[in-house]
């Protein structure tokens, strides 16, 4: 997020990823400390056989018909009963394991195959009186050669040598220093084999190199002994060694893709399953990897997972565990049903998505709350769609409304009302950062330039993928053109590309700006193959402070390592060939890109990031944080959306009609008992705290009063200020954020006592109550009853009229001319205080 | 054009590798490798197993960066170019030297020692502010807790007793918080509480916690007795833990308006018109005074927020007209208040800004004498709490360009200040399902160990 400045006369720095030392960077992996050292079996324990030992209908083994390559080569067995009712569940721990022709594969009790000679062998699986059968292929026998990165860096990533808090930190340890998760092989292999004048290996005596000597603690290491030296991973690093430490051949096959077995299971609560991980190479020959790969749960609280790779559901939902081996990642999807006898009701959908949403629901065995209110309805879509509240004849009139499709209606025409534009002008703009002052600076007419142009798109409603193609090859005066600012809030190549990717692709390319992402299968490349699209935008200086952007007719980015010209390179390495048509620029072509339907990210992006501002949760979450470890909660329901907006002209109002008429949206806050622990598969409305902006309209509305905003005229909303740079300390307070990052996050809903007390006692609050003109005043002045100043207080406060209870409680109190403006203002602090009104429901 | 980098480059940093090999032969000052080397379990065990020295922390922010060649480390003998205005004058403490515009804390140096030679690496604001009050560099997503939201949550609630002294809030930011002294990832519980208003004002008063007139304290209960017979729906909707924190939070905030604990604290014009006028009438004197109050009364950790140290331009007028004049008179009347009412030993006063300003002068006509950022090197100043006083910590360079010795990078100064109020410096707190170290000390960072010469 920091940048640091080196020009001392500025007097403000741009908020941008810290590149100035890599020493001084503490990444968020910082605090990821080095695990504890591997345990001398590298093999699993096995599982132990359930307690109910039910028997399986039908048997199923994993790999079918394995090929062991090469002298090294194991491969373990998973076995999967299918039991009446379709479920399954591993049953390996229970099988016997015999092999046909133990001259060519032995395979041992816990199923591990062995290769023998070359050949084949049929591996015989008895469960009960079941039998099922497999056959193995041996191959190359003969062959114990090593390949660096393909059996030797894995070993080493296993052990966490290269981890950020030991030899993979930016300056290494004791000297020592590694690509972070083993990223560069090639470093790697010089680092060891070669560097400090090659003391760390000695060929002729294998176990007594300082490489291992280190490793094992057998003299003093800093990170204490890492590998047990009776392990099969020591073994394998003394027979490299043994062999001179070979880096492999320039034709030896590479890895290209990991599978892991099971990709989803249902289990219950207290279950086992393991995983096991095969890795394909571009021969074609594969390996058993499960355990050199390494395993995270997404949500512990549901599963856990071994370093060894089995499961342990420990709650009911659905969690994600992550596989990743030499820098490629892999899902295996679990999901434990809640227990329950009771027959799972019958749920009625509004539209696809409902279906999506209660398929998933009902595989967890949770059932969604009822359809909310009416009341609970038109509160929720005003302050969701419009961030205001309806006023009282707003309500009235739609409670009254007997039209079974008042709700649709009500949608339709609150996405044509100028209170959607001015709230989702200021959603943007958080976004793109529009800011006159610090950390944008901007300046005040760019400012107003880039906010017209956003305000203008938004009121048109203009396709998602115009207003984008329009953003990212903006040039022109900053005062002019208020798209090219989208170029003065990121003012390098790479920053300009981090900011495209977060927010248009909902990819976090700064963790690979200065190292391959630790987290995703990114890469420095991807960074600045990215920045190679904006190599070419500059800027210069006019007078008053106007700034032009434009764009050169040429110029390149070099990779700061190999020195290299990048080719402008789209993610995950599709490259865009530039320079065949020279009318169209780099960006020009980028935009195409990201913009077309068949974006896997542009689409999926922008339609999580809609349904993440109405239900305060993405399907991926944090919505601008999509990665291969950060699975979607439902994936179907994603990708429907997404080709819905895609399908449909990427017209954001489609989606808002999509999602709020389905009955999703429409289900109550409250939850029943099967739901109550859930917070991801959207089984019932989440209670939302309102933000700033609507809780300081949302306070005038009530009370009938206007905010002073300095320099604008009387009676502006919260929600049409155009910047965080005019005045408000309430706003401030409240959460407004400064817009110094494209992250969803800055806008806080976190409450502190500060907001309280300004709440509860502070002169702003209080000048309100005491206003003249205010709503109260006003029904003074008609001479309402009590009875309907309580109505209209809880009508606007609620979209409700109070219950019996509420209003015999309330008229109870003894009320004379003196003290009656008083006890209506103190009704006011109390509903204003209120959860019912604090928050959106 | 822009540029990565992927190597450490120590000469950036103003640190070179013979400086850590200078840090190891310093053992006989109290600093060893081993400092350096320490295991973070080691450091735990070490700094739980001694009882806390200090009890609170007055942080004095002064925004902007002041220049440490005109305040705490002047050169007089420097070549002309880079040569201030002002000349140093000797203080009770033998050996030191202090700017002539503080004539009144020279008399109190032997409360306080100087860090001569701070260094980080970002000479720009927002960053620069990020590693003062966190004592950790920002990366994208994370930011840090400064040290008064570390401590609130480690504290928690004052200890001392008397009606309603549990309701005085922990970390109050005076008269506001600057970003970053904020709680960071921690989020809001552990917020300072700005008082919003300057304490040199007639009629100071704490809105939120002082009732506006028309608000009685018996209104306010009244008010209380009809929001709880309004509040029905959170009834029908149990186990939201969002309410729960909000409950929590009403709950603080109704014993913090009612506490006379909490009124007599922030009630400054109860004090003597004479040492009112010791502390200077001004915003950063009255700043001060009212922290004496606040720690008295068991805040645990006091934010002074001052700017105007931005001296870009016509440098020597402002420090010698306004900012050196009020820091005199506030900072020793600070220390020799807290002495004298036997608070100054178990309080830490540290004082520190950004970073400090650039050796050469600026006499372009632009700025017509200025100084610019500078990170590489600069001062702090820190006494109580168990720290000695009257000693230099570090020297830097000729002209104050570079450290000459003993580096001393925010993360020492931090850990040095946690472990004096007994909180480890490897302590970590969670956050969005990863565990953060509370402080880079101890890690791979760069670092000049501990200030053990001081403690």
């Amino acid at each position: 997020m920091l940048h640091l400045n080196s020009n001392p006369h500025s007097r403000s720095g741009q908020l941008a990823f810290c590149n100035y030392l890599a020493i001084f960077l503490i990444c968020s992996v910082a605090a990821i400390e080095c695990r504890a050292a591997e345990s001398a079996a590298s093999i699993p324990a096995p599982v132990p056989p359930s307690a109910a030992l039910a028997k399986p209908v039908e048997l199923d083994v994993a790999p079918r018909q394995p090929v062991l390559t090469g002298a090294r080569a194991v491969q373990r067995l998973l076995v999967t009963g299918r039991f009446d009712g379709g479920r399954e569940r591993d049953v390996t721990g229970r099988c016997r394991f015999e092999s046909a022709n133990p001259k060519v594969a032995d395979v041992s009790a816990d199923g591990i195959v062995r290769p023998v000679a070359n050949g084949t062998a049929v591996i015989r699986v008895h469960v009960d009186d079941m039998t099922i059968e497999t056959k193995v292929t041996v191959q190359r026998i003969e062959d114990n050669s090593f390949n660096f990165a393909n059996h030797v860096l894995p070993v080493i990533s296993r052990l966490h040598c290269n981890q950020m808090g030991c030899h993979g930190s930016p300056k290494g340890k004791a000297g020592m220093r590694l690509s972070l998760f083993g990223a560069d092989p090639v470093a790697d292999h010089f680092t060891i084999t070669r560097a400090s004048l090659g003391r760390r290996i000695m060929a002729p005596l294998p176990r007594e190199s300082l490489f291992l000597l280190k490793g094992a603690a057998t003299v003093p290491h800093e990170g204490g002994p890492r590998i047990d030296r009776e392990s099969a991973s020591y073994q394998l690093l003394v027979d490299w060694i043994g062999q001179n430490a070979p880096k492999g051949d320039a034709d030896d096959p590479v890895l290209e893709r990991i599978e892991v077995f099971p990709s989803q299971r249902t289990v219950v609560t207290s279950q086992k399953q393991r995983l096991l991980v095969q890795a394909h190479y571009s021969d074609g020959t594969m390996a058993d990897v499960t355990h050199l790969a390494s395993y995270t749960s997404n949500d512990e609280m549901i599963a856990t997972v071994s370093e060894d790779g089995v499961v342990a559901a420990t709650g009911t939902g659905e969690a994600v565990v992550v596989v990743a081996y030499s820098g490629l990642m892999v899902n295996s999807r679990f999901a434990v049903p809640r227990p329950s006898t009771q027959p799972y009701p019958d749920v009625v959908a509004n539209n696809r998505v409902d279906e999506l949403v209660f398929a998933k629901l009902r595989s967890l065995n949770i059932v969604p709350s009822p359809l909310c209110s009416d009341s609970e309805f038109i509160r929720r879509v005003y302050l969701d769609v419009l961030g205001a509240l309806p006023t009282p004849d707003e309500s009235r009139r739609f409670l009254s409304d007997t039209n079974a499709n008042k709700r649709a209606k009500l949608i339709d025409e609150l996405l044509n009302r100028s209170e959607y534009v001015d709230r989702w002008t200021v959603k943007w703009c958080d976004l793109l950062r529009v800011n006159r002052s610090f950390p944008a600076n901007l300046g005040e007419q760019p400012m107003w330039a880039y906010y017209d142009w956003v305000r203008s798109h938004i009121a048109r409603n203009t396709p998602m993928d115009r207003f984008v193609s329009e953003l990212i090859t903006a040039t022109g005066s900053s005062e002019l053109a208020g798209p090219a600012n989208f170029f003065r809030v990121a003012r390098d190549a790479q920053s300009m590309a981090e900011q495209t990717s977060a927010l248009f692709l909902g990819v976090r390319l700064d963790c690979a700006r200065c190292h391959n992402h630790p987290f995703e299968q990114l890469t420095w490349d991807d960074n600045l193959g990215m920045a190679a699209f904006f190599s070419r935008v500059k800027h210069k200086r006019g007078v008053g402070g106007i700034e032009t952007v434009y764009e050169r007719r040429s110029g390149t980015i070099r990779h700061p390592k190999t020195g290299a010209v990048m080719p402008p390179q789209v993610l995950r390495g599709e490259y865009v060939a530039s320079g065949g048509d020279a009318s169209v620029g780099p960006r020009a072509q980028l935009a195409k890109w990201i913009t077309s339907p068949d974006n896997p990210w542009f689409a999926r992006n922008m339609s999580n990031r809609v349904w993440f501002w109405l239900f305060g949760r993405g399907i991926v979450h944090e919505p601008d944080d999509f990665r291969s470890t950060n699975p979607p909660s439902n994936p179907q329901l994603l990708d429907y959306i997404a080709k819905q907006f895609a399908d449909n002209g990427f017209d954001t109002k489609y989606l808002f009609r999509l999602i709020l008429n389905s009955r999703t949206y429409q289900l109550s806050a409250r939850p029943n008992e099967t739901n109550a622990k859930d917070h991801v598969h959207f089984s019932h409305y989440p209670i939302k705290r309102l933000d700033a902006e609507q809780t300081l309209d949302v306070i005038n509305q009530l009370v009938g009063t206007t905010e002073r905003f300095g320099g604008l005229p009387v009676g502006m909303r919260a929600s049409q200020l155009p910047d965080p740079a005019v005045r408000s300390s309430f706003l401030d307070l409240f959460g407004r954020p400064k817009r110094s990052t494209t992250c969803e996050c800055e806008r806080s809903a976190e409450m502190h006592v500060g907001q309280m007390l300004h709440l509860i006692s502070s002169d702003h609050m209080e000048s309100k109550l005491a206003a003249r003109g205010s709503r109260l005043d006003r029904l003074i002045a008609e001479k309402k009853t009590d009875e309907q100043i309580i109505d209209e207080f809880y009508l606007a406060a609620f979209s409700r009229t109070p219950t019996a209870k509420e209003k015999q409680m309330l008229l109870a109190r003894p009320l004379d001319a003196k003290n009656r403006r008083a006890f209506f203002e103190d009704l006011l602090w109390a509903l204003m205080n209120t959860k019912e009104f604090s928050f959106n429901h | 054009m822009l540029q990565i980098d992927t190597e450490y480059r120590p000469e950036r940093t103003g640190l070179q590798r013979r400086d850590f090999l200078r840090i190891g032969g310093l053992s006989a000052l109290g600093m060893s490798l081993g400092n350096l080397l320490h295991t973070p379990a080691q450091a735990a065990s070490a700094a739980r197993a001694s009882s806390p020295k200090a009890k609170a922390c007055i942080l004095m922010w002064m925004s902007g960066g002041p220049s440490h060649l005109d305040t705490f480390d002047l050169k007089p003998d420097a070549p002309e170019a880079y040569k201030g205005l002002f000349n140093p004058i000797r203080t009770n403490a033998p050996g030191i030297q202090i700017c002539e515009h503080m004539p009144m804390l020279a008399k109190q140096a032997d409360k306080f020692s100087i860090i001569r030679s701070m260094t980080h690496p970002s000479p720009s604001h927002e960053t620069a502010r990020h590693i003062m009050l966190t004592g950790n560099v920002s990366a994208r997503g994370v930011v840090y807790p400064s040290y008064g939201s570390v401590v609130l949550r480690e504290k928690g609630q004052s200890e001392l007793s008397g009606a309603g002294a549990g309701a005085m809030p922990p970390y109050v930011a005076v008269p506001s918080a600057p970003d970053f002294a904020g709680a960071g990832y921690m989020g809001g519980s552990y917020k300072p509480l700005s008082v919003g208003s300057d304490p040199n004002r007639s009629g100071f008063r704490v809105s939120g916690l002082t009732l506006p007139s028309r608000l009685t304290v018996g209104r306010l209960e009244k008010r209380r007795e009809l929001l709880k017979d309004v509040d029905e729906w959170q009834r029908q909707v149990e186990n939201e833990p969002q309410f729960d924190v909000l409950d929590n939070f009403y709950k603080r905030s109704y014993e913090m308006i009612t506490a006379p604990a909490v009124k007599k604290a922030f009630e400054i014009d109860k004090e003597p018109d004479e040492l009112r006028e010791r502390y200077g009438r001004n915003t950063f004197g009255q700043s001060c005074l009212l922290a004496r109050r606040l720690v008295e009364s068991g805040v645990s950790f006091v934010h002074i927020e001052r700017g105007g140290w931005d001296n870009h331009g016509k440098i020597f007028a402002a420090l010698s007209e306004n900012r050196l004049p009020e820091l005199d008179r506030g900072f020793s009347a600070l220390l020799d208040d807290l002495s004298k009412r036997g608070l100054l030993d178990s309080t830490i006063v540290v004082w520190m800004g950004e970073f400090g300003r650039t050796p050469k002068v600026d006499w372009s006509d632009q700025w017509q004498g200025g100084r610019h950022h500078y990170s590489k090197c600069f001062c702090s100043v820190i006494g109580g709490g168990g720290f000695q006083g009257g000693r230099v910590v570090g020297s830097s360079g000729e002209v104050g360009e570079a450290v000459a010795e003993r580096p001393v990078l925010p993360w020492d100064l931090g850990a040095t200040m946690l472990k004096q109020m007994g909180i480890p410096h490897d302590t970590t707190y969670p956050d969005r399902g990863r565990n953060i170290r509370v402080l880079p000390f101890g890690t791979s960072v760069v670092s000049g160990g501990m200030l053990n010469e001081l403690l």
